[in-house]
């Protein structure tokens, strides 16, 4: 111990005698360190922290019900169970001490122009049981609270919420909160942060009776097995493992599900059969989503990015490896000297990584500061991540990240810069280490280039994907649309009233200045699809690979959304019930179902459930292609007129306008909220909003990617920089003979240049293949670039190549200025 | 032993013929110095090196410049070289005003005329004989096959084949110097500038290495050397004596 602090004594005093070189190494490594610790907080709130204010998480695990077979598959992905199953779940006491159901939902909180959404659950009173969550006023569900048919009329709110909207008033459990219309009282509130099992903001809790479903005859979902609907969390008993406990749940599900005696039936005229398969399987997931099959996207991402991380953090070590051989070089006299007052070799090693290790420990430091960009970065991962910015698992990981760069970095200086030492006193001693110290920083100087050249390659297909994805044409006069939606799940409306409000609120829309068009579309675009089977009057329809996909749209949708009619007309209003069916395809569909034939007047059998013979729908138009999202392909699809099919999904209605103005929107909601008074939330946004959501991913990966492949870059210039101005330092004696023997200053600088960018080209060579190989791995992440792009590698490679070119041009500039006369008499 | 097998100096003026021709228009004194100076800055005040330096030296001369150690030698043999350009005065090199001309021309003036041999020997350590002779060429663009046989013809003169492929710390001092000569000469120089070319040798091999130059001056090669020996100089046609910057 007192040897260590004597070592770290002498260091720092050595590195003080030589301040630039300490800060240019020290700033390597703090860019290096803070740039890992910034990714580590976003892994470490994704992958390695449980959802906050759970007890003993490692007991807790998720639940699902896989069926191989019928009319129900799910897998581990998304799938749930029914509440049924939850009630077979239970019966496993041996297995677990307690299991929860829970289903996601959003609500409409308050009422009028004060309604906003807020994220929820219906969950069972089990579910804060389950994670060991404690309230910190009131509190939770009691357990007949959640028992089915309701009503309980009762809500735990979150810490959040309780802040907002009760300013944190203890007299706030007791009062009123309406959710959906409906008077919640509120019993509880959450600890600060608590999520639940969710990686996401929860604000609101309700009884998992409070289902609109669990109540209505229809549905019947208390008793039906044939959905997935729902999620199940257990709390494992104590000293049972995972494996014996699904399999009693998976006993109690199976019995469960046999003696379900209910027959599916899959439609009016379809045989009924039994719709669940004889041998369910109970599989769990870990309580952290990340970590299991559901891993979100953003998830992933950050995986990558913490890839990337880790090469500036490597190239930000090489280069403090090159700083150390280049001053360990010019020290060799030193340390000769103290070799021969008797320092043992292994003394040298223990002072040079001490000096090393001194370096990185200030470089953390300093790498800390980034931290304080935190909770950005955390937002473009959508990420709730509400630990201090210097938590102690990010404090732990800045150590690790210190050790780990004074060995990487310390280790190799040290052996190579002792032995030169031990032997400077043999007639070439000096330069043979020399020798040795240069091979070793070509090596670094190349690894650091196959790095950098990963990272920007990365930077190169992300900044790619963004471009297409923002250019991305789905067909739909993007600047020019907005849609507009309300959440009728709550007021009440049987379908007939609810599609009554919705003409009248298209009525009012259409009649606003500013108006081009408008109209109702039933499934929205980027909220999924449908597809139905279809035939043509000749017989079975060709088989497309993806498609067609339908939608249910009002009068003038085309007009409406923007998507260009080619042929024929749009759905009109007089395309009503009872009248001839009619559709509009789009040009691929018609090419692909009728190649060759004017497609207007055509047939299209499309079977929407209804008992056969499946009618003609004729064709009366055809549409330039579209899209429900920025998906990489357009699918086939066509448009019928809802008037003839009452398909009840999530009417939206689109609307056309010469210019998006915020008055404009604003209006807009004023004008739904006027027809009808207890209307709770409208939800009014250009589709350029939606599409900001989906770019959301690339841009992250854009942005992250870059900022780390320029840190790369830089860091690696650096290095570059310093081992061709040592190799001109190193070199001068030689650079005088060569002056003296003809050569030009232009020869003498490319040939000092030479120096550095060969070991560049070698490492951008070897990082090409191994960038191209691992691109791969990136392919789902990407829009519309192919993963070896040869657009990003040449223009990255050309990147690097020029930075490097600069950074070797400046210190090898200096070999000109050599006077070989001075040069050659410094023997 | 580094005596060459073959005469160098007859193959040498052959390969001084390849490039004579530029010379052979002029007809004044190859090196012609008039009033040059040299002088450092010390501390504010200037220090001469070199005063009043008038001197020419004839195609086919052998001067040897001696003086005490300190007088300016080495520095009078790097104006001459044009490794140094702080000068003043006059300088006429092959008909050329070197003081007229701009730094690049002066180092291709340079390159065209004149070959150094060191008392150090400064062979580059990192290549091998072969590649050492090398050098000269390729800064002189000389194509690469004509370059490989230059380089295989000097080897072959000065008896080093067999040792091509060591590099100068497996050689003598004495095979370095020799080496170093090749090198000065592989370009065929119009002179040879020498600085103590024998003071790092044993006085046995210090003799073969004067007898080479005798034989290179006898074929024609003009030669300057720096020496501290009055045998050595006794070699050369003519002494310049140099006392605190001074021609005496
Ligand atoms: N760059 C310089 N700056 C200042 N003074 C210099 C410089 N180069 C040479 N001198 C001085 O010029 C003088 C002549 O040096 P020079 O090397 O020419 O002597 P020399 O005659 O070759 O001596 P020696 O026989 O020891 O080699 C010396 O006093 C030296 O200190
Ligand atoms: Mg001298």
């Amino acid at each position: 111990m007192d040897a260590l602090t004597l070592d770290v004594r002498h260091a720092i005093r050595s590195l003080l005698r030589s301040p630039g070189f300490a800060l240019t190494a020290v700033f390597c490594l703090a860019a290096g360190i803070g740039a890992s610790t910034l990714m580590f907080g976003v892994l470490d709130a994704v992958f390695l922290q449980p959802p906050p204010g759970v007890h003993d998480p490692a007991r807790v695990i998720r639940l699902a019900i896989v069926r191989q077979t019928g009319m129900l598959t799910s897998g581990p992905e998304g799938a749930g169970g029914s509440y049924p199953n939850y009630l077979d779940l239970r019966q496993a006491t041996h297995a677990f001490s307690s299991v929860a159901i829970y289903s996601d939902e959003t609500y409409s909180a308050g009422r009028g122009a004060a309604a906003h959404r807020v994220a929820g659950k219906a969950v069972s009173a089990s579910y804060f049981t389950v994670l060991g969550a404690r309230p910190i006023a009131g509190r939770f569900f009691a357990d007949n609270e959640d028992t089915p048919p309701g009503p309980h009329r009762v809500v735990v709110v979150s810490h959040r919420l309780w802040q907002s909207e009760f300013g944190g008033r203890p007299d706030a459990v007791g009062r009123t909160l309406i959710l959906d219309n409906q008077p919640y009282t509120i019993v509880g509130v959450t600890e600060p942060n608590f999520r639940g099992e969710s990686s996401d903001y929860i604000d609101v809790w309700v009884p998992i009776s409070e289902l609109r479903e669990m109540q209505s005859q229809f549905d019947g979902l208390a008793s039906n097995r044939l959905t997935t609907l729902f999620r199940f969390l257990g709390h494992l008993a104590p000293n049972i493992p995972v494996s014996s406990a699904l399999r009693e749940a998976t006993t109690f599900v199976a019995r469960g599900d046999a003696s379900d005696t209910t027959a599916a039936s899959l439609g009016p005229g379809a045989p009924p059969q039994r719709a669940l398969d004889p041998h369910p399987v109970v599989i769990s997931a870990p309580l952290i989503e990340a970590l299991g099959p559901g891993r979100p996207a953003q998830a992933s991402l950050a995986l990558w990015l913490f890839g990337a991380v880790i090469c500036v953090m490597l190239v930000a070590c090489l280069n403090l490896t090159n700083l150390l051989l280049a001053r360990g070089t010019r020290r060799r006299q030193e340390l000769a000297v103290r070799i021969s007052l008797g320092a043992s070799r292994g003394r040298v090693i223990r002072q040079l990584i001490a000096e090393c290790g001194v370096i990185a420990g200030a470089g953390g430091l300093l790498g800390l500061v980034v931290r304080l960009w935190g909770t950005d970065v955390a937002r473009y991962f959508e990420i709730a991540d509400s630990r201090p910015a210097f938590s102690g698992s990010v404090l732990l990981f800045t150590l690790a990240a210190i050790a780990t760069a004074t060995i990487v970095a310390g280790i190799a200086p040290a052996i190579i810069v002792s032995r030169a030492g031990v032997s400077v006193s043999l007639r070439d001693g000096a330069t043979h280490g020399s020798t040795a110290t240069f091979r070793v920083q070509s090596w670094l100087l190349g690894g650091q280039a196959a790095l950098s050249l990963a990272v920007l390659a990365a930077a190169g297909l992300f900044v790619r994907s963004l471009q297409l994805a923002t250019r991305a044409d789905i067909g739909v006069d993007t600047g020019h649309v907005v849609l507009a939606s309300a959440d009728l799940k709550s007021a009440h409306y049987d379908s007939a009233g609810a599609a009554a409000l919705y003409d009248r609120m298209l009525e009012r829309i259409v009649s606003l200045p500013g108006v081009t068009a408008a109209a109702i579309e039933d499934i929205p675009m980027f909220s999924g699809s449908e597809a139905f089977p279809v035939s043509l009057a000749t017989g079975p329809a060709p088989k497309l690979p993806l498609g067609p996909l339908v939608d249910f749209v009002g009068p003038h949708y085309l007009l409406a959304s923007g998507i260009r009619l080619i042929k024929g007309r749009d759905i009109t209003d007089g395309d009503r019930a009872g009248s001839q069916p009619v559709v509009v395809v789009s040009e691929a569909l018609a090419r692909r179902y009728w190649p060759g034939q004017a497609p207007l007047g055509q047939c299209l059998k499309i079977a929407l459930g209804a008992p056969p013979p499946t009618p003609c729908s004729e064709v009366v138009g055809v549409a330039a292609e579209s899209r429900t999202n920025i998906s990489k392909v357009a699918i086939p699809r066509y448009f019928i007129p809802r008037a003839q099919h009452s398909q009840w999904w999530l009417p939206t209605i689109v609307i056309r306008t010469p210019e998006i103005t915020p008055a404009l929107l604003t209006s807009i909601r004023g004008a739904m909220r006027g027809t009808a008074a207890d209307l709770p939330y409208a939800d009014v946004r250009p589709v350029s909003h939606e599409l900001a959501g989906q770019i959301r991913p690339y841009r992250t990966g854009a942005l992250l990617f870059t900022s780390f492949g320029v840190a790369t870059l830089i860091l690696a210039a650096l290095g570059l920089y310093g081992v061709v101005a040592y190799v001109v330092l190193q070199r001068t004696r030689d650079i005088g003979i060569r002056m003296a023997l003809g050569a030009d200053s232009g020869r003498v600088v490319t040939s000092m240049m030479w120096q550095g960018l060969a070991p560049i080209g070698g490492g951008v060579a070897v990082g090409l293949l191994i960038a191209i190989a691992a691109s791969g791995f990136l392919r789902s992440r990407l829009y519309g670039v192919t993963p070896s792009d040869p657009v990003t590698f040449v223009t990255v490679v050309a990147v690097i190549g020029g930075v490097a070119a600069l950074a070797c041009f400046i210190p090898a500039r200096r070999a000109a200025r050599i006077d070989p006369v001075i040069a050659l008499r410094a023997e | 032993m580094i005596w060459p097998r073959r005469s160098a100096a007859a193959g040498a003026a052959a390969v001084a013929d390849a490039k004579a021709d530029a010379l052979a228009e002029f007809h004044g004194p190859l090196i012609s110095l008039r009033n040059v100076e040299r002088s450092y800055d010390a501390g504010g005040q200037r220090n001469y090196v070199l005063r009043g330096i008038t001197l020419d030296i004839e195609r086919g001369d052998f001067v040897s410049i001696m003086g005490p150690s300190g007088a300016g030698k080495s520095t009078l043999l790097n104006v001459l070289g044009i490794l140094d350009s702080g000068w003043a005065g006059e300088y006429h090199l092959a008909g050329s005003a070197v003081h007229t001309l701009p730094v690049k021309a002066r180092t291709a003036l340079g390159r065209r005329h004149i070959g150094f041999v060191f008392q150090q020997y400064h062979l580059l350590d990192e290549l091998t004989v072969a590649e050492n002779l090398d050098v000269p060429l390729s800064y002189r663009d000389v194509p690469k096959a004509q370059r490989q046989s230059l380089v295989a013809d000097t080897l072959d003169r000065f008896g080093i084949v067999g040792k091509k492929d060591l590099y100068p710390r497996q050689l003598s001092g004495g095979q370095q110097q020799l080496v170093g000569i090749a090198r000065a000469l592989i370009a065929s120089p119009a002179v040879i500038l020498a600085d103590e070319p024998t003071g790092n040798l044993h006085s046995s091999q210090g003799r073969e290495i004067m007898d080479l130059f005798s034989e290179l001056n006898a074929a024609g090669t003009t030669i300057v050397q720096v020496t501290h020996s009055e045998e050595n100089a006794a070699r050369g046609k003519r002494v310049i004596q140099l006392r605190d910057g001074w021609m005496a």
